[in-house]
């Protein structure tokens, strides 16, 4: 569903990405695990749109979308799905105006059979017309994802979403998400420095020096660590 | 072909954007270039000496209005100085006005001793002094809370003003200086009033003299465009993107800090300031004695203000919602745009009306010259910038988050003008729109060229009956400008300061 | 919102068709509205205006007339001073226009052609602070003598009427006793005020013993009950400077019959009369009843002068003269 090939980006003379190759397939999630600076939040940056590779070719269901120089596709015609670490809800919409912003194409009532069940599953009907800042942490996160999954994209990629929360929020989150993607059989690129939401996928892809230094399970990735750094961060 | 228009919204929206920018103001500085004839004029001492005292001038207004608006910005912004909001809009009411009424006021307060380059000095730098503050004070309250209360755990409200406050509201002092140097160097009627030689007027002599030489004119502003576009330039560099970093016009709701002992004495520091802020215009007040002069007097021109300062502001937002937005995100060609707009500012507004009037004379054009709607293009090309600068301000405090959800939503790019930005900033674009309002209502050396006839505004009807005009008449109708004036700030309060729901 | 507002303005811009004379002029405003006022509830015909500045004073409305040349947008000129409309006229911009009111005009202060007719005049006059000297100047070249240094004023000789005044010393003394004069006046410590008004200010105040300024302005300042005297210089010499308001027709002009109908009113004696009582303005002609306090200009020596001539000076002498002044 989502493939980069022999992607470079950067800022200034330096480059963050280098002979970069990322692939996730239809319906898998795939887990980008690397230490802050390492380029994660710009290789979905360059996926979403929002950054031009300078090398390179990104295909999103086989049609090109990005390549040298160039931003064939704009963000808003991708059809992805985006969490950001900081949520980015719209603080001046209510919950159910943030879910139903990306389906101004529907009429009233698809958009209100779009957005029900997910307002049902997670949890948030009773808060549908609060605003953002009256709701908790774990319920603007929840808020986020429903208003990512509203759309029914192509894929979802999430940027760190879990960063700033407790153990006990993270987890049952976690969980969530695992559910979630696996109930819609969701194409999932999952970006974090956390070894601990490594696990939500299906692949982990680990970012070294610009580019995917292994890619595999969890258990393959420990049994066989194709440096010393791998091995290092599941040991 | 719908789909492509729709991808290409943006930069459709600039272009429009930047020309109009370009129509109104571009096209008067072309049509003078050809009239240049060489840049004889600054072979003579003379001219480098004006030019000298003029930037002398700017900078010692510039330093005055910072040494008195920046601590009072802190305080008015952020402590809980009694009464301080009330205090900032006396003390910020004269920035609205146009210099010269100012300097008529503190003439009937002290006398013919404000006639030197001190006093023109003392004069600009109070009148100037609230750009300081108010951008000062904005600054400061856009300071993100986190760091402020992180400070509080520990520091005392002087540390964390001095420490945290003022260095993350510095781009807010950049731009302060800026906008003051460039008001102080290009101001004409105050300077002239007072009697001190500048710059400005020996362009103005090429003008309003008797061997009519706009090439002459253009040729003196050459430096002066080329100082403007090295100080949009240093401005760039030194600043970057912070620049526009400046106007808190979200989070007013943190606790202030509290002042203690000093609470007292610094409240009378404010109010002080500000009571000799407003000083003047009371002065004038006194001296009118009341409305009835100005009601005989003023015919048309009051309206004629308000429509143009109203139409003109209204087109000076629409574009700079554009176009700053373009430049808070950098958008290519936007910085080109900005630069117009910047030069346009700086340059005398007898040059720009010169150059008006040689663009738009003509046969096709005659529904714009011979009505209100030059005026109004007058002003759209000179206060541009406001429009511009303020919104990109706004726009740099909206996390660029919110617009990319919105993108990656599907939303193109007026929709998330519309639905994302324009909400979110709301108030900012409110305060920009006002702030262009009162450009054109203080406006006078623009229009003052090429007003059509029967068509002054109040600025222009005063200046012109100040001739040989009854004192009493003349002090009635500054009156009437000043609560007009008062009136906009009163309506552009409620717009602005009315609690926003993020 | 945006929608209102282009109604708003789209309302301001439409006129209905009601007939319109556009008149740029550089007399006081304070004098010229009412008289443009009357006209209006006359004739039924509206006076839009473009009045000068007092900074400015008769070059700003003048220079927009030339900026507008290629499409004039005024239909009648009505100047402070006669020189002024020279320049108009050798740009081709006026229409001579001989008007049935300039019959009992003196010949001498007007075209034959019609091409520019004076009425209603000022004279360059000395207002003295009888408080701050006792002994009264008599002539012009008072302002640059010794015992007066640093306590006589001028207004802006690049602006206003003192530019007429001082082309008008070029013609009659010649370039190098003029030059000399205006030297002497800088030696002197001259005040040079930004203009005539703000002379009267200045010697009103006190701050100067005497100023050069024109009738109107001094006639202000006996209003104001300031202790001040007005002499008319050199009665024993050259003569004292008078300089008629003159009007002109503006050539290819949007309202030309209008613009005739406007000429005519302003040469009739009423506005003399009325300039008389209002502005201190002599009339020309004979017969027009005046105040106590203006003089006829036939009872004044005054200075023999060709305007003509004068224009010519005013534009040769702009480069020295803005040397002079400092600009």
């Amino acid at each position: 569903m989502i493939d980069l090939d022999d992607v470079e980006f950067g800022h200034g003379d330096g480059a963050v990405l280098r002979g970069f190759e990322l692939h996730v397939g239809t319906g898998r999630s795939v887990v980008l695990l690397g230490p802050s600076g390492s380029g994660k939040t710009s290789v979905l940056r360059l996926i979403l749109g929002f950054a031009t590779p300078r090398r390179g070719t990104i295909r999103i269901a086989g049609e090109l979308v990005s390549s040298a120089r160039t931003i064939l596709v704009p963000p808003e015609e991708r059809g992805l799905g985006v969490v950001f670490q900081d949520l980015a809800l719209w603080p001046h919409l209510t919950v159910r105006d943030n879910l139903t912003f990306g389906l101004a194409d529907l009429a009233e009532r698809e958009q209100n059979e779009r957005i029900a069940p997910l307002l049902e599953r997670l949890g948030l009907r009773a808060m549908e017309r609060r605003y953002p800042a009256e709701l908790s942490g774990g319920e603007r996160q929840r808020v986020a994802i429903a208003r990512a999954l509203a759309l029914e994209p192509r894929a979802i990629l999430l940027d760190e979403p879990l960063a700033n929360l407790d153990a006990p929020l993270k987890r049952e989150l976690l969980q969530l998400f695992r559910e979630l993607f696996r109930e819609r059989q969701a194409t999932v690129l999952y970006v974090t420095h956390s070894l601990d939401e490594a696990a939500l996928g299906d692949d982990i892809a680990v970012l070294e020096n610009g580019k995917v230094a292994q890619q595999g399970s969890l258990d393959e990735l420990r049994a066989a660590p194709s440096s010393d750094f791998i091995r290092q961060l599941f040991s | 072909m719908g789909g492509t228009l729709r991808r290409h919204q943006g930069a459709i929206a600039l272009w429009i954007a930047g020309a109009f920018v370009a129509v109104a103001a571009l096209a008067p500085l072309l049509a003078l270039v050809s009239t240049t004839e060489g840049l004889a004029i600054w072979a003579s001492a003379r001219s480098w000496e004006l030019l000298a005292r003029s930037l002398g001038i700017a900078v010692a207004v510039t330093i005055v209005a910072l040494a008195i608006g920046v601590p009072i910005g802190v305080l008015l912004g952020r402590t809980d100085v009694v009464g301080r909001r009330a205090a900032w809009l006396l003390h910020a009411f004269g920035m609205f006005l146009p210099p010269l009424l100012l300097a008529l006021g503190w003439f009937h307060l002290v006398g013919s001793m404000l006639f030197n380059a001190v006093g023109l000095v003392a004069t600009l730098g109070l009148a100037f002094a609230p750009v300081a503050t108010s951008l000062t004070a904005l600054g400061v309250m856009g300071v993100d809370a986190a760091l402020e209360e992180a400070a509080r755990v520990t520091a005392r409200p002087w540390r964390i003003a001095t420490r945290i406050l003022l260095p993350a509201a510095w781009p807010a002092v950049a731009l302060a200086s800026i906008v003051v140097s460039v008001l102080a160097f290009s101001e004409l009627g105050a300077p002239m009033f007072l009697r001190v030689d500048v710059f400005p007027a020996a362009v103005f002599a090429r003008l309003g003299g008797v061997d009519y030489a706009p090439g002459e004119a253009f040729a003196l502003i050459l430096p002066v465009l080329l100082l403007a576009l090295a100080v949009t330039a240093l401005e760039r560099r030194l600043i970057g993107r912070r620049s526009y970093a400046v106007l808190g016009l979200r989070g007013g709701s943190r606790p202030p800090l509290q002042l203690g002992r000093w609470r007292w004495p610094l409240t009378l520091a404010c109010w002080g300031i500000a009571m000799l802020s407003i000083a003047p215009v009371a002065a004038i007040a006194l001296r009118a004695g009341g409305l009835s002069d100005a009601l005989r007097w003023a015919e048309t021109a009051p309206y004629n203000s308000i429509v143009t300062a109203g139409v003109a502001a209204t087109l000076i937002v629409a574009v700079g919602l554009v176009v700053g937005h373009a430049v808070a995100r950098r958008t290519r060609g936007a910085a080109w745009v900005d630069a117009l707009a910047v030069l346009v500012f700086v340059t005398p507004a007898s040059v720009l009306g010169v150059g008006l009037i040689a663009v738009w004379n003509r046969g096709a054009t005659e529904l714009v010259y011979r009505t209100l709607a030059i005026v109004v293009v007058g002003f759209f090309a000179r206060y541009a910038i406001v429009g511009v600068r303020v919104v990109a301000a706004v726009v740099a405090q909206i996390p660029i988050h919110f617009e990319e959800a919105a993108a990656a939503s599907g939303a193109g790019y007026l929709r998330r003008l519309g639905r994302i930005v324009l909400p979110l900033g709301a108030r900012g674009v409110a305060f920009a729109w006002l702030l262009a309002l009162v450009f054109g209502l203080r406006d006078l050396e623009t229009a003052v060229l090429f007003y059509p006839p029967g068509g002054e505004p109040l600025t222009v009807r005063i200046f012109t009956l100040e001739a040989n005009g009854p004192e009493r008449v003349v002090a009635s109708l500054c009156l009437l400008q000043a609560l007009i004036t008062a009136g906009a700030l009163a309506l552009g309060s409620l717009l602005v300061f009315r609690r926003a729901r993020a | 919102m945006r929608t209102t507002y282009l109604l708003l303005f789209a309302l301001a811009a439409c006129k209905p068709d009601a007939r319109e004379v556009v008149l740029y002029t550089s007399v006081d405003q304070v004098f010229a509205e009412p008289v443009a006022r009357t006209f209006e509830s006359e004739s039924s015909i509206k006076v839009s205006a473009v009045f000068d500045t007092e900074e400015t004073k008769s070059t700003g409305v003048l220079n927009r007339l030339i900026a507008e040349g290629e499409r004039p947008q005024a239909d009648v000129f009505w100047s402070g001073d006669p020189v002024r409309p020279f320049l108009l006229i050798k740009r081709g911009l006026v229409e001579p226009y001989v008007s049935s009111q300039a019959a009992d005009l003196p010949a001498g202060l007007r075209a034959a052609d019609g091409s520019w007719t004076g009425f209603a005049a000022r004279a360059r006059v000395l207002l003295v602070n009888k408080g701050r000297t006792s002994e009264m100047p008599r002539s012009i070249r008072d302002l640059a003598k010794a015992k007066w240094k640093a306590q006589t004023a001028i207004a802006n000789p690049l602006f206003g009427t003192t530019t007429m005044h001082v082309a008008a010393l070029f013609a009659a003394w010649g370039e190098a006793e003029a030059k000399k004069f205006l030297e002497d006046l800088k030696t002197n410590d001259v005040r040079i005020a930004s203009s005539n008004g703000e002379v009267k200010r200045l010697v009103v105040a006190g701050e100067v013993a005497f100023g050069l300024t024109d009738t109107d302005d001094a006639n202000e300042a006996l209003k104001e009950g300031a202790k001040v005297e007005v002499i008319y210089p050199d009665q024993d010499g050259m003569g004292t400077l008078v300089m008629p308001t003159t009007v002109v027709l503006i050539r290819g002009a949007p309202h030309g019959d209008d613009g005739k109908k406007l000429v005519d009113y302003l040469l009739t004696a009423d506005v003399e009369r009325r300039m008389a009582e209002a502005a201190a303005h002599m009339p020309l002609r004979a017969g027009v009843p005046t105040p106590a306090n203006v003089r006829r200009v036939a009872d004044i020596k005054a200075m023999t002068v060709d305007y003509a001539r004068v224009a010519e000076e005013m534009e040769k002498i702009q480069p020295w003269l803005k040397k002079w002044a400092g600009l």
